[in-house]
């Protein structure tokens, strides 16, 4: 099977070139996250970030959502800077517990006020059916399962209507059942809205289902490894032979890269 | 039976199981020294009738409530602050410390010193004692703030006015809870205190006055309004309160 990757007809939408990222450790001297990292993200591409935890992929992400900056080298945005708009998923789903579902999915709203005043409450509601989380804008997050609170968390980014959505291991707290059922979920949206979609994982079976294209990082300080090209038609299946021998492939690679200390 | 029912029946069980040693204790000790159920709810309702429990139990609260919500509502702010704010944060810490180890007794007695036998001198007196536990407790409130929400408004550009008012405050609300229902309960026996050393109306007077003419049965009574006035507030205010703006919690503790 061919991974090889081919990017000569599209349209790049974020350019990372020669980034580095340093971070000032508490004893004074520098601790090196991220080493000479260049890479291209395309546009309406579902990207995904595999590495090793602790690898520096949540600073990477940081630099993409342009909540950081970086120490060294150039990041790029194309189109209009000021109008680009990112969703963030996080790792837990930090949905503020005081609040209801519908004032969480609202709060990106009101924070960046992409849109005028009146149109908030019709987008907050089309994000929320988005998820499929209609009838439950009056609960507390605490009231909600885990894989429900993901979703009103994926549903406070889509309300921006984002260009990029940045989503840093979002289901790893998650059964795998509900993981499985999110998965494809997310999937269809992403076939719907169109939007570029940048996600960080460590799970490489979930890397494979998800991706159009996989871009595998070494650890500490993070640099580009090798990247793979997923062309298994969708909507896929998670028992489809050609995924698996995709993964087994870059399992391969993966081991190359970290081997074993035997 | 549910869970719920059987609490309550075991609570009102240790109401009356209070009561029965109580009236059994009374028959045991010398006439006068400890009046039992009969003399004791006899004087209360002497009182209840003339007028005199409602006045004065309205004064002593009165004075809790004005003492306390000036204390809540400068300490809060001020908690915020130190929360928010290195500096002051810095310049504070030890002040409030200072102010936290001066007795209560040496504040009423600094109260009535400054401020005469008035009826500011007992309000200044509760606000004093109450203000450092406020400060202190909405203080460790901001502290404790989860930072990764913070992290997530951040990412989404929200304000710092909307970053203080939707996440940080919210977060210290338990907190000032807390210090609310503790700060409350010493205010209540400050009151008395203050009421005995130098008011001429409450609670605390009356118990002064009862005990300077002997009479236990009164004494008696005083302490049970005293100590009805502070249950009630504690279960049936300060508790349905909480329970209101804490409903996001997963468990209100009443």
């Amino acid at each position: 099977m061919n991974l090889s990757v081919d990017t000569s007809q599209r349209t790049i939408k974020i350019s990372l070139r020669n980034v580095r990222k340093d971070f000032r450790k508490g004893d004074g001297t520098d601790l090196t996250a991220i080493a000479n990292l260049s890479f291209d993200v395309y546009e309406g591409e579902f990207l995904c970030l595999l590495g090793p935890s602790g690898c520096g992929k949540s600073t990477c992400l940081g630099l993409l959502g342009r909540i950081d900056t970086p120490s060294g080298g150039e990041i790029r945005f194309s189109g209009q800077r000021d109008s680009y708009k990112i969703g963030f998923v996080f790792q837990s789903p930090r949905l503020l517990p005081w609040k209801t579902i519908w004032k969480n999915v609202r709060f990106s709203l009101e924070s960046q006020k992409p849109f005028p005043r009146q149109e908030w409450n019709e987008r907050a509601a089309k994000a929320i059916e988005l998820v499929g989380l209609n009838g439950f804008e009056g609960c507390f997050p605490h009231q909600l399962s885990g894989g429900m609170q993901i979703r009103g968390a994926i549903a406070r980014a889509l309300a921006l209507e984002p260009e990029v959505l940045l989503l840093d291991e979002p289901f790893s707290n998650l059964d795998e059942i509900t993981a499985k059922k999110v998965r494809k979920e997310l999937l269809s949206i992403w076939r719907r809205l169109g939007m570029t979609i940048v996600f960080i994982t460590h799970d490489l079976h979930e890397a494979v289902f998800l991706a159009d294209r996989i871009l595998l990082l070494t650890p500490r300080p993070m640099s580009l490894f090798n990247e793979f090209m997923i062309t298994v038609p969708r909507p896929r299946s998670y028992s489809e032979p050609d995924l698996f021998e995709a993964e087994t492939q870059i399992a391969r690679a993966f081991e190359a890269m970290m081997p074993s200390e035997e | 039976m549910g869970g719920k029912g059987k609490t309550a029946l075991i609570r009102l069980g240790s109401i009356f199981g209070c009561l029965v040693f109580w009236e059994v204790t009374s028959r045991f000790v010398p006439m006068g020294l400890f009046p039992g159920l009969r003399e004791t709810f006899d004087a209360f309702y002497d009182n209840l009738v003339q007028g005199v429990l409602l006045v004065n139990l309205g004064v002593t609260t009165r004075r809790v409530f004005v003492g306390f919500l000036v204390a809540l509502l400068i300490g809060a702010i001020m908690g915020l602050f130190m929360g928010l704010k290195r500096v002051v944060e810095d310049s504070l810490t030890y002040p409030m410390l200072f102010a936290m180890s001066i007795p209560s007794l040496a504040w009423v007695i600094l109260g009535l010193m400054w401020f005469g036998l008035t009826e500011f001198a007992g309000i200044f007196v509760i606000s004093a004692i109450v203000f450092p536990i406020v400060v202190i407790n909405t203080y460790e409130g901001v502290k404790g703030v989860d930072k990764t929400f913070i992290e997530m408004a951040q990412a989404y550009k929200a304000s710092q006015c909307k970053i203080i008012f939707e996440i940080i405050l919210p977060s210290t609300f338990p907190y000032i809870l807390s210090a609310c229902r503790f700060g409350i309960g010493v205010a209540w026996k400050i009151a008395i205190i203050a009421e005995m050393l130098g008011m001429s109306l409450g609670v605390g007077y009356q118990l002064k006055y009862y005990y300077s003419l002997s009479r236990m049965d009164q004494v008696l009574a005083w302490i049970l309004v005293f100590t009805l006035a502070i249950f009630i507030v504690d279960r049936f205010v300060l508790a349905r309160i909480s329970a209101l703006v804490l409903r996001w919690r997963p468990n209100v503790a009443l």
